[in-house]
């Protein structure tokens, strides 16, 4: 068992007899209930609906003798306290699926919308693209440019495609995006994110491309 | 990619994302799929606000403490004196007055409102006791036996408690629990709520 999981899981999974699992099963309930109700209350504002996943979520933690808990023993990464709410995240979003129905147009929707990266960051970097060209020239230098900046965005990192994901299509903030990726300071991600658009300025200079700016 | 394709990522890879504790191969494959897959970063924007919101929680509870300590003091001695009282009276009244016998403010500021259970029977994966209030800074939570017999009570400043872990269960027993809030130095409360533990 690694170091960080908690005595309280300890004692479940150690748990001799039954006795000794309905007394550590208590105790993980009475340490944990508030998570568990802190994630179901932030997905509902009904006092029915939210109690309803709270005995959905501890239903599943318990069944096939804590099976769900006893993988992260197994292969836990990270504080017991982040994958417990994962894992707590994740049966709300069951629950509310079994209760309602999976919102499939709306995944559709979601799906149908989701921008390229290339749409995304080519005005930041100062390069038009054209989104409507009104003549088969346009139609052209736009396909043409946007190869070119997907090429240079095939350059950076998967981590420095992930913040322009973050800051150009969710909308988040750079100090949320530090806070979200752990940057050490705000500071460190506006340098790095300015970084990253310096690099594919270059890139796009580098291919022949002069930006507008 | 179509939905359908997408493998995502399991729980302890997103909780090991999230806390940087990937190996830093590991943390670029997963930014990779972050970087293309709308569900699994909105998992992680949200668990990441869950996670913060946390802490939170707990600073409330200090702050409503040391509230408590530096200006309710007079109100919190008396609620302890009365709590006290209440109870002792409640022991030794029959079952249909404990409700007469609770302060309850039914309106108004301070007024607390039980969230769970609302029902008479409850389930026992069901016991958690919850309660909702806009204005009290600290409580004590009380359950009762059948008889009016305290099993336990104990200060809180959150608004859930589990069933306490020294008091056993009785299948197809009978118990009453209450809260007492502290709010501007006046004592509110719920009346005394019945359950009984189905199975």
């Amino acid at each position: 068992m690694s170091l960080s999981t908690p005595d309280v899981l300890v004692r479940l999974m150690t748990a001799p007899d039954g006795r000794g699992r309905e007394s550590a099963w208590a105790a993980f309930l009475e340490q944990y209930s508030g998570l568990i109700l802190h994630v179901a209350r932030s997905r509902s504002r009904d006092h029915d609906a939210v109690m309803s996943a709270y005995e959905f979520v501890v239903d599943q933690l318990r069944c096939d003798d804590h099976a769900r808990l006893r993988r992260y023993v197994a292969d836990g990464h990270g504080k017991f306290t982040t994958w417990l709410l994962v894992v707590v995240r994740r049966l709300c979003v069951d629950h509310h699926r079994q209760r309602y129905g999976r919102l499939q147009a709306a995944d559709g929707d979601r799906h149908m919308e989701r921008r390229l990266l290339t749409d995304l960051v080519g005005d930041v970097v100062g390069l038009e693209l054209l989104a409507d060209p009104d003549s088969p020239d346009d139609m052209v230098l736009r396909d043409e440019r946007s190869a070119l900046l997907s090429r240079a965005l095939e350059r950076l990192t998967p981590s420095d495609r992930l913040i322009l994901r973050l800051r150009f299509d969710d909308g988040l903030s750079v100090p949320e995006i530090a806070r979200l990726l752990k940057a050490p300071s705000p500071f460190v991600m506006y340098r790095r994110l300015d970084h990253t658009l310096a690099t594919l300025r270059r890139v796009l200079e580098a291919y022949g491309v002069r930006s507008a700016s | 990619m179509a939905p359908g394709d997408i493998v995502h990522l399991d729980e302890a890879t997103v909780a090991g994302f999230l806390d940087g504790e990937l190996p830093a191969d590991e943390r670029e494959r997963v930014a990779g799929h972050l970087e293309k897959c709308d569900e699994c970063r909105a998992e992680l924007r949200e668990v990441n606000a869950l996670a913060q919101s946390i802490p939170a929680i707990g600073d409330r509870r200090g702050r409503s403490r040391g509230i408590g300590r530096l200006t309710l003091v007079g109100g919190a001695l008396a609620a302890s004196i009365a709590g006290v009282v209440v109870v002792r009276q409640v022991t030794n009244q029959p079952l249909p007055q404990i409700a007469t016998r609770m302060r309850a403010v039914p309106e108004g500021e301070g007024r607390i409102e039980v969230v769970s259970p609302l029902s008479r029977n409850v389930r026992r994966s069901q016991l958690v006791f919850s309660w909702h209030s806009s204005s009290v800074d600290s409580y004590r939570f009380t359950l009762l036996d059948a008889s009016g017999r305290m099993l336990f009570t104990s200060p809180t400043a959150d608004t859930t408690i589990v069933w306490p872990r020294d008091v056993q269960q009785t299948l197809g027993g009978v118990y009453f629990w209450r809260v007492e809030g502290i709010a501007g130095g006046v004592i509110s409360s719920t009346s005394a709520r019945p359950l009984q533990i189905v199975p």
